[in-house]
């Protein structure tokens, strides 16, 4: 337990959650790499074809594996914002404003490789079912959080703690988004092809390359948002020394001390 | 002790009523879009009739929409906010009464602005009672997610469009079950599960939205 | 070789979702350097203004 605790303060810190996460940036990326290349060269050429939907099903590969983290990274978002407004962490900040940019791009890819699916099924690029829908809302969430912190150009912290606070808003509504919008098409319209739930994958050869691009994109985030988190600790602590000698960059006054014990 | 609260909602109450153009100028916004719409669908009474119920109810939501930036935002620039703030006065209370003046203001003039909408646009007369109740349901919550919003943004010069953006998410699913409700009624099946979801959210919010506009305008103040 | 790249007449809908997919991931990816750069850029600037 006590190393626990020491893990949450060591990582709590900016100096060493920059240095730290300094040291998974390479190896995030190249297991995002070589896990979508795997995964997609697998699934586009050797999974076997989808007797109902043909080969269009492989679009699965990337809009399935996008919606997870659509999902998942405004899970974390969350998380991130609620430590971030009850104990004011700087690193739950910077996480949490780190996720957004990247949350919201994966909700872009599942909007736009879904309307893409939908041609071919559904004859339509666009149809209000209730997947597609949360997902537009999604999206909307994202733009705020990211609007939010935007506008407020001068003061950074009272800028996240809003920004946490209005992250915390979403997850609280998200459920209640979601089931309204799935009741919602329920009762307006016969659910028509879904987009996951015919294709029925049991097979094990359609079943690895998405579980595969799973874990790319999973790891991308982890790149992407630690990568993003580094960067927004420096801007926000440019003027801390930390910041400047994580650049290389020494005071003159600790140099001076360093010649007068030498 | 409710007394003081109240006053609060009573001043903001006097101040719109001497103004007089806040009152109005919701039901104005309604109004030119009603105009607008038919002329520019350019059909007769049978398609208009078909999306009255998501028009009402879409309109007064609108119309709600632009005056939300205010709720806070005058008691912030005149300072007497942080006053509210400074004294043993409960913030959440003071949000919960400064959302009833503003239902008072809006929302209430809304719902009963809503049938004169309703009657331009052909809605099927066995709607209204179902179309009133179900506005007199969700214009509160409006006012309470608006206060969310105004909290979120008072600092800012220009957070019209952002508060928008905040709050739409929020509104999707009021709008679901309210004009689902509506629509439900006039095509003379039962209303009720839209009416209890409605009620339900209205509970939450009555909850919920107060603490999270507290929180936000003791952070705007920091 | 052509035929790799076959999908039975949904090579529009399926290629086009993977050069979504990469299009989307390369800009996150040169916002994340263009990001570093602008916060690195930022304390050098901070660090002379203080040591001038």
């Amino acid at each position: 337990m006590n190393k626990l605790v020491k893990l949450y303060h060591t990582l709590g810190s900016p100096p060493s959650f920059y240095r730290i996460a300094g040291y998974f940036l390479t190896p995030l990326l190249l297991l995002a790499l070589g896990l979508t290349a795997y995964g997609l060269v697998d699934g586009l050429f050797f999974a076997p074809i989808d007797y109902q939907q043909k080969d269009a099903y492989r679009i699965i590969f990337v809009h399935v594996p996008s919606a997870w983290m659509s999902m998942f990274i405004y899970a974390m978002m969350g998380i991130a914002a609620i430590m971030a407004f009850v104990w004011r962490m700087k690193v739950a900040e910077a996480v949490m404003m780190a996720s957004a940019p990247i949350g919201a791009a994966f909700t872009v890819i599942t909007l736009v490789t879904g309307m893409l699916w939908g041609k071919p099924m559904w004859g339509t690029y666009w149809d209000w079912d209730a997947r597609m829908t949360s997902e537009l809302i999604l999206l909307f969430l994202y733009i705020g959080v990211m609007a939010m912190y935007a506008a407020f150009d001068d003061d950074p912290r009272k800028a996240a703690r809003l920004t946490a606070l209005v992250a915390i808003i979403g997850l609280v509504n998200l459920p209640i988004i979601h089931y309204s919008v799935e009741w919602w098409s329920s009762i307006h319209q016969k659910s028509s092809v879904k987009l996951t739930g015919s294709t029925g994958i049991k097979d094990w050869d359609m079943l690895r390359p998405l579980l595969v691009m799973a874990f790319a994109t999973k790891f991308y985030y982890g790149y992407s948002m630690l990568h993003r988190a580094r960067s927004y600790l420096l801007h926000t602590e440019s003027q801390k020394q930390w910041a400047q000698a994580a650049l290389g960059l020494d005071t003159p006054k600790k140099q001076n001390k360093e010649q007068s014990n030498g | 002790m409710i007394g003081r609260y109240w006053a609060i909602c009573q001043r903001d109450l006097l101040a719109a009523w001497r103004r007089k153009a806040g009152l109005y100028q919701p039901l104005v916004f309604q109004l030119l879009i009603v105009t607008l719409f038919p002329l520019g669908l350019g059909a007769g009474a049978q398609t208009l009739s078909k999306v009255a119920p998501a028009l009402v109810w879409i309109l007064a939501l609108l119309g709600t929409l632009i005056t939300l930036e205010h709720i806070f935002k005058d008691d912030f620039e005149d300072g007497s906010l942080a006053m509210y703030v400074r004294t043993d006065l409960s913030l959440p209370l003071v949000v919960l009464f400064k959302a009833l003046g503003h239902w008072l203001m809006v929302g209430l003039p809304a719902v009963l602005f809503a049938p004169v909408v309703a009657v331009l646009l052909h809605l099927p007369e066995s709607a209204y009672g179902v179309l009133m109740l179900s506005l007199l349901l969700a214009t509160p919550i409006f006012s309470l997610m608006g206060a969310v919003g105004s909290a979120l943004t008072l600092n800012l010069r220009s957070g019209g469009l952002l508060l928008s953006v905040l709050v739409m998410p929020l509104l999707a699913p009021i709008l679901i079950f309210g004009a689902g409700a509506v629509l439900e009624t006039s095509l003379d099946n039962s209303a009720k599960g839209h009416l209890l979801l409605l009620s339900g959210s209205l509970v939450l919010t009555l909850t919920l939205a107060p603490l999270a506009a507290a929180a936000a305008i003791k952070v705007n103040l920091e | 070789m052509v035929e790799w790249f076959d999908m039975g007449g949904y090579e529009y809908f399926v290629w086009g979702s993977m050069l979504c997919f990469f299009v989307v991931m390369l800009a996150d990816g040169l916002s994340l350097r263009s990001k570093k750069k602008q916060a690195e850029r930022l304390v050098f600037s901070r660090f002379r203004r203080k040591n001038k």
